[in-house]
C-alpha cells in the first residue's frame, strides 16, 4: 500500500481515537439502572401485588409504554393508595432506578429481537 | 330517640299521677284542688307539652340530611355540570381513539441510515481466465480452418481469426459450452499443456489498485406490524437501499457477489431507489394451545447473531447471521420449550427453476431442479444476557448461480468482450449439488463488556456437473470433489458508563480455502466479510446522540488469501501466487465509514 494510503488510514484512525477518548472523558455519570438487578427487584418486590387477583392488579413491563413508565416513575406514586414507591418494603433510590430500568427497557413500545414466532 | 320521648312522657304522667296519688288524702278526706292550685297544673301541663313538641321537633331534624345552604348548593351545581362536561367530552376523545386505534390495524417503525465510504483496494497480479477461455476457443478456430493442425503461435492463432473474421464470428456464438469441454477433453494433456503455456503470458495482467475517495449511500427500512388476531401476528420491512446518484437497479458484473441483483440480497447491496420487500411473513403461535408455532413468508433471514452487535441493535433475524444472512422465502415451525429455548425447523427455496426462466421452452432432460434449503435453527439458551444457538442447513441441488440481473461485458462460454454493457436476466444453468452448513454461537454480555464468538462450518457434495463458471469449488474443466471449510468469527464490545450511550467494538473473522456461507446480504458494501477466505479486522465505535440517533464509525481490514470468497462455484486460488482469474479480485481491501442512522 502507498505511503500516502497509509499516512491516510494513520491520520483517520487517530481522529477517531481522539473522538473516542473525548466522548469517554465527557461521559456523564451513568443514570440507568441495573437492568438485571431491576428484574429480580420487581419480581421480589413488586409481584406479590400486582399479579393476577393480587391487590394491586397484574402489573407486567409491557403494561404501560416507555414514556408511561417514566411519567409513573416521575410521580413516585402509587396512584390507588397515593403512597410513595419508596415505602415498599426494603425499597431504596437504587433499586427503585433499576426496577424503572427494567421496566422501561421491556415496556410494550421498545425495541425487540426480530424473530419469528412472537 | 323517639321511643325515648315517648317512654319519658309517660314516666312524667305517671310521676304526676303518682304525686296526685301522694295527695289524694286518705280514705274518709276529701280531695278538693283549689282553682289556683288548677292554673298551676294546667301551666305545667303545657310547659311539658312545648318541652315535648320541641323535643319531637328536634328528633324529626335529625332524621332528614341538612341541606345546603342556597351559595354551597349553587357551587355544586356549577361544579356538577362542569364534571359532567368535561365527561363528555373525555368520552367522546377516549371513543375517537379507541376507532383510530381500531383502524389503524399497522403499527409503522423503521429507520434511515446516511453512510459515507472510503474504500482502498489492491488486485494482485493475475492470468485473466476469461481471456485465457477466449484464445482457447481461437485455437479451436484455428484447428477447425487449418484442418486441424495445432495452433504454432498466438500470432497464427490471432492471424486466423483477423482473416476470417465472419467465420470466426460465427463460430464463437455458436460454441457451446459443452462443445468446449468435449473438444478440451479431446486434447491429450500435454498437449493441454503446451497450449496453456503458449496462450497464458498474453492474459498477464499485472496488480494494481483502486480507490473510490467517497461513496454515499441511503438506506430506508420500513417495518410494519400488524396484530391479525390474539395468536396470529404478521410482521412485514420494506427496504430501499442505494448509493448516491445509481437508480438502475442493475451493476456491470465484476466476480463479486454483490455486482448482481438478485432475490437474496435486495437489501443488502445498493440497487436504486426501490422500496423492496426485504421480510414479509405471519407467525401463527400457540396453535391450538399448545407451544408450536408456524410462519411463512419472506423470512427474517438477515441481521441474524452475532452480527446485530456492530449496528448497535438487537437480534436483527432468526438464523446465525455468520451462515446466512440472505433473504429468502420459506417456513418455519417452531416449538417454544419456554423461555429460553426456541427450536425452530426451517424450509425455503433460493431459486426456483420452473418459473421465469423460459422452462417450457426448455426439453425435460434440460430442465433444472429447484434450489431448496431445509435445517433447524435452535436457541439453545437464550436470556437477556447469554445466546447459546446451533444451526443446521442443507441445501440441495444448488444451482451454479441464482436468477439475477447483471451488465455481462463478456460472455462467459467464448470469452468474448460484449461490446455494450447490456443488462440481461442471468439464469443458472446447471445443478451442481449439495451444500452442509452448521454452526456454534455464543454471547455473554458481562459488566459493561459483550463477548460474542462463532465457529463455522460447510461442506460440499458435487454432482459431477460443470458450466460456464466452473463446478462446485472447481473450475469448468476440473472434475469437482468434496470440500470442506470453516469460518471461526470473534467479537468483543465495550459500553462505556455514559448510560451504554458510547460502545466500541472489535471483530476478527478467518475463513478457510473452501468456506462458504449463504451470507451474500451482509451489510457490507466491499464484500460481505464473513465470506472471506482470509481474514477481517473490524472495528467500530457507536455513539447515540439521543435514543433514537445513532453515530457510527467503522474500519474494516480485508486479507483475501484464496479467490472466489462467497461463490460455492469455481476453484478457489491462491492470490499470492499469480494465480488464472476469471475476474480480477482484491487481495486486500480497506474501508472506512461513517454514518448517521435515525430511527424511528
Amino acid at each position: 500500500m502507498s505511503g500516502t494510503r497509509k499516512n491516510a488510514i494513520k491520520s483517520i484512525i487517530t481522529a477517531l481515537v481522539v473522538c473516542l477518548v473525548a466522548i469517554a472523558a465527557l461521559a456523564a455519570t451513568t443514570t440507568k439502572g441495573n437492568e438485571g438487578k431491576g428484574k429480580f427487584y420487581y419480581k421480589q418486590d413488586c409481584k406479590q401485588c400486582h399479579v393476577k387477583g393480587a391487590p394491586g392488579g397484574e402489573l407486567t413491563p409491557l403494561s404501560k409504554t416507555q414514556a408511561q413508565w417514566k411519567a409513573f416513575f416521575a410521580k413516585g406514586k402509587h396512584p390507588g393508595d397515593n403512597q410513595p414507591l419508596l415505602k415498599v418494603k426494603d425499597m431504596d433510590e437504587e433499586k427503585l432506578n433499576d426496577i424503572y430500568t427494567f421496566l422501561y427497557n421491556h415496556a410494550v413500545d421498545s425495541p425487540q429481537p426480530e424473530t419469528c414466532g412472537k | 330517640m323517639r321511643r325515648f320521648i315517648h317512654v319519658f312522657i309517660a314516666f312524667l304522667m305517671l310521676a304526676g299521677l303518682e304525686v296526685w296519688a301522694q295527695t289524694t288524702p286518705p280514705a274518709g278526706q276529701s280531695n278538693t284542688i283549689t282553682p289556683e292550685e288548677a292554673t298551676q297544673l294546667r301551666q305545667e301541663i303545657d310547659q311539658l307539652k312545648k318541652t315535648v313538641n320541641v323535643l319531637e321537633q328536634k328528633l324529626e331534624a335529625q332524621s332528614k340530611p341538612a341541606m345546603p345552604s342556597e351559595h354551597v348548593t349553587a357551587d355544586l351545581a356549577s361544579n356538577y355540570a362542569e364534571l359532567s362536561t368535561d365527561m363528555k367530552d373525555l368520552e367522546k376523545r377516549v371513543s375517537e381513539t379507541e376507532k383510530s386505534t381500531t383502524l389503524d390495524r399497522v403499527k409503522f417503525s423503521g429507520d434511515y441510515r446516511f453512510q459515507v465510504n472510503t474504500i482502498w483496494g489492491n488486485v494482485p497480479n493475475y492470468f485473466n481466465g476469461l481471456e485465457l477461455q477466449n484464445y482457447v476457443v481461437k485455437s479451436l478456430f484455428y484447428a477447425q480452418v487449418n484442418g486441424g493442425a495445432f495452433p504454432p503461435s498466438l500470432a497464427a492463432i490471432n492471424q486466423a481469426v483477423t482473416a476470417n473474421p465472419v467465420l470466426y464470428q460465427t463460430f464463437a456464438n455458436n460454441i457451446t459450452f459443452e462443445q468446449l469441454k468435449q473438444a478440451m477433453a479431446s486434447i491429450p494433456p500435454a498437449m493441454q499443456q503446451q497450449l496453456f503455456q503458449m496462450l497464458l503470458p498474453a492474459t498477464y495482467t499485472q496488480g494494481y489498485s483502486g480507490h473510490n475517495a467517497l461513496l454515499y449511500t441511503n438506506r430506508l427500512r420500513l417495518k410494519f406490524d400488524a396484530k391479525v388476531s390474539d395468536n396470529i401476528s404478521f410482521t412485514g420491512r420494506l427496504s430501499m437501499y442505494k448509493v448516491f446518484g445509481d437508480s438502475t437497479g442493475a451493476q456491470v458484473f465484476n466476480g463479486q457477489t454483490n455486482s448482481v441483483t438478485m432475490d437474496g440480497t435486495t437489501s443488502g447491496v445498493p440497487s436504486g431507489d426501490f422500496l423492496r420487500v426485504e421480510r414479509a411473513y405471519f407467525s401463527w403461535n400457540n396453535i391450538g394451545g399448545s407451544k408450536f408455532y408456524l410462519s411463512v413468508g419472506r423470512r427474517p433471514s438477515t441481521f441474524g447473531p452475532p452480527m446485530n452487535f456492530r449496528e448497535d441493535d438487537l437480534r436483527g433475524g432468526t438464523p446465525s447471521g455468520t451462515l446466512i444472512n440472505y433473504q429468502f422465502d420459506g417456513m418455519t415451525l417452531g416449538y417454544n420449550l419456554n423461555d429460553n429455548v426456541h427450536l425452530r425447523f426451517c424450509y425455503g427455496v433460493g431459486y426456483e427453476a420452473g418459473w421465469g426462466n423460459g422452462s417450457l421452452l426448455i426439453l425435460p432432460a434440460g430442465s433444472l431442479k429447484d434450489t431448496q434449503f431445509m435445517g433447524a435453527n435452535l436457541d439453545l439458551w437464550t436470556t437477556d444476557k447469554t445466546l447459546i444457538q446451533v444451526t443446521y442447513a442443507h441445501a440441495f441441488d444448488v444451482a451454479d448461480g441464482f436468477n439475477s440481473l447483471m451488465a455481462m461485458n463478456v460472455n462467459p462460454v467464448n470469452g468474448e468482450k460484449v461490446p455494450s454493457n447490456a443488462v440481461l436476466r442471468y439464469t443458472p444453468s446447471g445443478n451442481l449439488g449439495g451444500i452442509n452448513l452448521a454452526g456454534l454461537n455464543l454471547t455473554r454480555k458481562q459488566g459493561p463488556f459483550d463477548f460474542y464468538g462463532s465457529i463455522n462450518y460447510s461442506g460440499t457434495s458435487p454432482n459431477g456437473v460443470t458450466t460456464p463458471f466452473g463446478g462446485m469449488m472447481s473450475d469448468p474443466f476440473e472434475k469437482p470433489v468434496s470440500q470442506t471449510g470453516w469460518m471461526v468469527l470473534a467479537g468483543a464490545r465495550y459500553r462505556f458508563g455514559n448510560d451504554d450511550r458510547s460502545k466500541i467494538g472489535f471483530e476478527f473473522n478467518h475463513g478457510s480455502k473452501y468456506w462458504f456461507n449463504f451470507a451474500q446480504a451482509e451489510d457490507d458494501i466491499v464484500a460481505p466479510k464473513t465470506a472471506t477466505r482470509g481474514q477481517v479486522y473490524e472495528a467500530y465505535f457507536t455513539h447515540r446522540l439521543n435514543e433514537h440517533f445513532i453515530f457510527k464509525a467503522d474500519f474494516q481490514d480485508y486479507n483475501y488469501t484464496y479467490s472466489g470468497s462467497g461463490w460455492m462455484v469455481g476453484s478457489p486460488k491462491k492470490l499470492s501466487g499469480n494465480p488464472i482469474l476469471a475476474f480480477p479480485t482484491y487481495q486486500n481491501a480497506y474501508n472506512v465509514n461513517f454514518s448517521l442512522i435515525a430511527r424511528f
